[in-house]
């Protein structure tokens, strides 16, 4: 009993959702199981639209002819038609359409007879109103027809197989989701660093890890987030582990949420701002993970040049742009204008045009807008 | 002896409770209590050991509750089974093969623990091992239940290769999570609004800051999770961006985003919006992914207060100063810095020179232009 293929199968089938196989390989060993000539994985709209998604056994330009206009003709999906299936039922295609009718069919004629798919047994993995996922295996006319002892085994393998598509879906949607995520932290104009209790790295965004592949500053020695200078160390593992404590209940009030990194190029030190994280609230149905976060940011990093984008969002025009962007550098009207050789009265209604145009209300405030993130990530995102 | 049909059910039956719990693992307990039922166990349990003298109860079921909690804090250490387990490597195993069962009796596990509960018989087999710890499944008889057979023995075998991998799939979901919590987590520190949208601008994810600036719908909002404008005109051209993102997405090509301004009801200052394209997910092996595009949106009313202590420490400002400089640094004129100090006017400007000398900037626009990437709270709001 033990030594039965279907225990065999049933593992293939989990494989294939976690990635450890694949689909034409773990059908073809349910065709194998159940004498089948060939194995499908199809979605049907009994409407118009009809396809295999994963096959194996068969001819491809059988696929191809399915593709084309094959599933139109289907003579199973055809008589479906006046059934309701249910989610997990096995079906006998026998029992849909008798041997002898089906014979006399198009599909027979054109594909069916030649690829030696005259017989069917269907397991339904989705069914509703006009849409149906299912698994089918075919047999020629020189084989049997199914009968009851191939719908009980197929019957065993089709719960596996809707439940293996459910864990595949959404391991790819936690994948898809993070891969995102991660995508828009790369994007931003500071370093993010989430570590765990032990100050291992758990997540590092692009301009982290491109400080701490520099050793700018920040490391990783042992697998752990480090200061290069020992003293600064003590002082970052310090409001780590004091935030790893908050993050775990231990502590209500955390010592230590902001530092100065300092580096051995000489250039001024990083600021670092360590937060707790973690908690239950984003571990639904999970158990906490204590962590920490760390933001990380460069003071010597270099303040952007005004690009297109700046005429874009404020809708300047060439001339406003130039001002805008020598505003935005620190500059004064009167520099301005003698750098430009053009009127003090000139590059002062700009201005005002500028700042109106940008809703802001100083010239100062005009540069902090500029400088505020989503210029800096629009010029990160051409970085790509 | 049962008939091979009944046999094949309770096995298949079992299989499929195993990977309905590695779908939901509330449904570990179901299983074990059918394990434990199939072959007339006493108890069973998923745990951990490293082999030595740590470990730990994952699942318990049908035994008394003081067991996992006892074992937990000090059994683990003197189980003599969990070594034994180490060493005989892959397979069942009886308790029966690993010692000797007169000298079994002796030890402390045995006589205050196995004998008390009613646990000295057990079939346990090491599932797999992540770092030092195995993970093992065990069932458990006790004195007055005959030992296990080879039967039973065989039944737990037939299921191990299934358990494991159901195991391995609760794990790979868990990490998958994780990993998923970790990044948004992140994500949600930021003060800037982050949408993940589809084709259509609809949002498909968001961060606290993209949920709370929806709320206020104070030039941008949410129309059935679709992102929309006050403005129309900025309304139909944050949708064609995206639209325009992820039909060159699609096509393989590459669109690189853009950005505008969204006028406020409010008449604060306008949010500004930065659309790029969404990475591709297809070098993952991800094909059924709908998010097309990242939308930023920062608000320059949002007030980001540098940190009063970096810029103490930075530039050796005074308390004072690196208050008035925070100030300065979002934009406030001296008179407002002022009012709310309930200070002088002159005090502030001479606090204000004084800090243009500490930081080396020439004018107040140059000092604003510093600051900003000085860091801001990071912590929220």
């Amino acid at each position: 009993v033990r030594r039965d293929p279907l225990y065999k199968a049933v593992g293939e089938i989990y494989d294939c959702a976690t990635g450890g196989s694949d689909w034409p390989g773990c059908l073809s060993s349910i065709g194998r199981l159940l004498n089948g000539t060939s194995t499908n994985l199809l979605y049907h709209d009994l409407r118009a639209r009809g396809g295999i998604q994963v096959a194996a056994g068969a001819d491809p330009e059988l696929y191809r002819l399915y593709r084309e206009y094959g599933h139109a003709i289907d003579p199973w999906a055809l008589a479906s038609r006046l059934r309701a299936f249910q989610s997990g039922s096995v079906v006998i295609g026998a029992s849909l359409i008798e041997h002898g009718r089906l014979k006399q069919t198009e599909f027979y004629a054109d594909m069916g007879r030649r690829y030696e798919t005259t017989r069917s047994l269907i397991g339904v993995l989705e069914a509703v109103p006009h849409r149906t996922a299912a698994l089918t295996i075919n047999r020629g006319d020189r084989g049997d027809e199914f009968d009851a002892h191939d719908a009980r085994r197929l019957a065993v393998l089709v719960p596996h197989l809707r439940r293996a598509l459910t864990i595949q879906h959404r391991l790819r949607g936690f994948a898809n989701e993070s891969a995102h995520v991660l995508a828009a932290i790369d994007r931003l104009p500071l370093g993010v660093v989430l570590v765990d209790g032990r100050a291992r790295p758990i997540l590092v965004n692009r301009y982290a890890a491109s400080l701490i592949e520099a050793r700018d500053g920040l490391a990783i020695d042992d697998d752990s987030l480090a200061a290069v200078v020992p003293e600064a160390d003590a002082r970052l593992q310090r409001a780590v582990g004091s935030a790893i404590s908050v993050a775990r209940g231990e502590a209500l009030a955390q010592q230590d949420s902001e530092l100065l990194v300092p580096r051995a190029t000489g250039r001024r030190p990083l600021c670092v701002s360590v937060s707790p994280a973690g908690s239950q609230d984003f571990y639904d149905g999970l158990d906490a993970r204590p962590a920490a976060l760390l933001f990380v940011v460069d003071p010597d990093r270099r303040a952007l040049p005004i690009d297109d984008r700046l005429r874009e969002l404020l809708s300047l025009t060439m001339a406003e742009a130039r001002v805008a962007g020598a505003l935005a550098a620190g500059r004064q009207v009167t520099d301005i204008s003698d750098e430009f050789g053009v009127s003090r009265e000139t590059v002062r209604s700009q201005v005002k045009r500028i700042l109106d145009k940008a809703g802001a209300k100083s010239q100062s405030a005009f540069v902090r807008l500029v400088a505020t993130e989503s210029l800096r990530l629009a010029h990160s995102a051409d970085d790509e | 002896m049962r008939s091979r049909r009944a046999h094949h059910d309770v096995l298949l039956g079992l299989i499929d409770q195993a990977y309905a719990a590695a779908e939901a693992p509330q449904l570990w307990e179901r299983f074990l209590v059918s394990l434990a039922e199939s072959i007339n166990a006493r108890g069973a349990g998923l745990l951990q050991h490293d082999g030595v003298t740590s470990g730990a109860i994952n699942v318990a079921v049908r035994v008394d509750p003081a067991v996992p909690r006892l074992y937990d804090q000090h059994f683990s250490r003197l189980d003599p089974w969990a070594a034994g387990a180490w060493r005989l490597g892959p397979g069942v195993v009886a308790s029966d093969e690993m010692l000797v069962p007169a000298s079994a009796r002796r030890t402390e596990y045995f006589n205050d623990f196995a004998v008390h509960y009613d646990l000295t018989h057990l079939l346990t087999v090491v599932l797999g091992k992540r770092g030092p710890m195995r993970s093992v499944l065990s069932v458990l008889r006790g004195d007055r239940d005959q030992p296990f057979e080879p039967d039973d023995q065989r039944l737990v075998a037939a299921l191990v290769p299934h358990v494991q991998r159901a195991l391995e799939i609760h794990q790979r979901m868990s990490d998958a999570q994780y990993e998923r919590a970790a990044a948004i987590e992140a994500l949600d520190a930021i003060r800037c609004a982050v949408f993940l949208v589809d084709v259509n601008a609809t949002v498909v994810l968001s961060n606290r800051r993209g949920c709370e600036m929806l709320m206020a719908n104070d030039g941008l909002s949410a129309a059935r999770s679709r992102l929309t404008a006050s403005d129309p005109h900025a309304a139909t051209k944050l949708r064609r961006l995206c639209a325009a993102v992820a039909a060159a997405r699609s096509n393989g090509s590459r669109h690189a985003g853009g950005s505008l301004a969204l006028a406020r009801p409010s008449a604060r200052p306008p949010l500004q919006v930065i659309v790029a394209p969404a990475v591709s997910t297809h070098s993952l092996g991800l094909h059924d992914d709908r998010i097309a595009a990242i939308v930023f949106v920062s608000d320059p009313a949002d007030e980001q207060m540098p940190s009063e202590k970096a810029l103490r420490e930075l530039y050796g400002l005074t308390p004072a100063e690196a208050h008035v400089a925070g100030r300065i640094a979002l934009g406030w004129d001296l008179r407002q810095i002022a009012a709310e100090r309930e200070s002088a006017l002159e005090t502030v400007r001479r606090q204000s020179k004084q800090i243009l000398l500490k930081t080396g900037a020439r004018h107040r626009s140059e000092l604003v232009r510093r600051l900003s990437t000085i860091l801001p709270d990071a912590r929220g709001r």
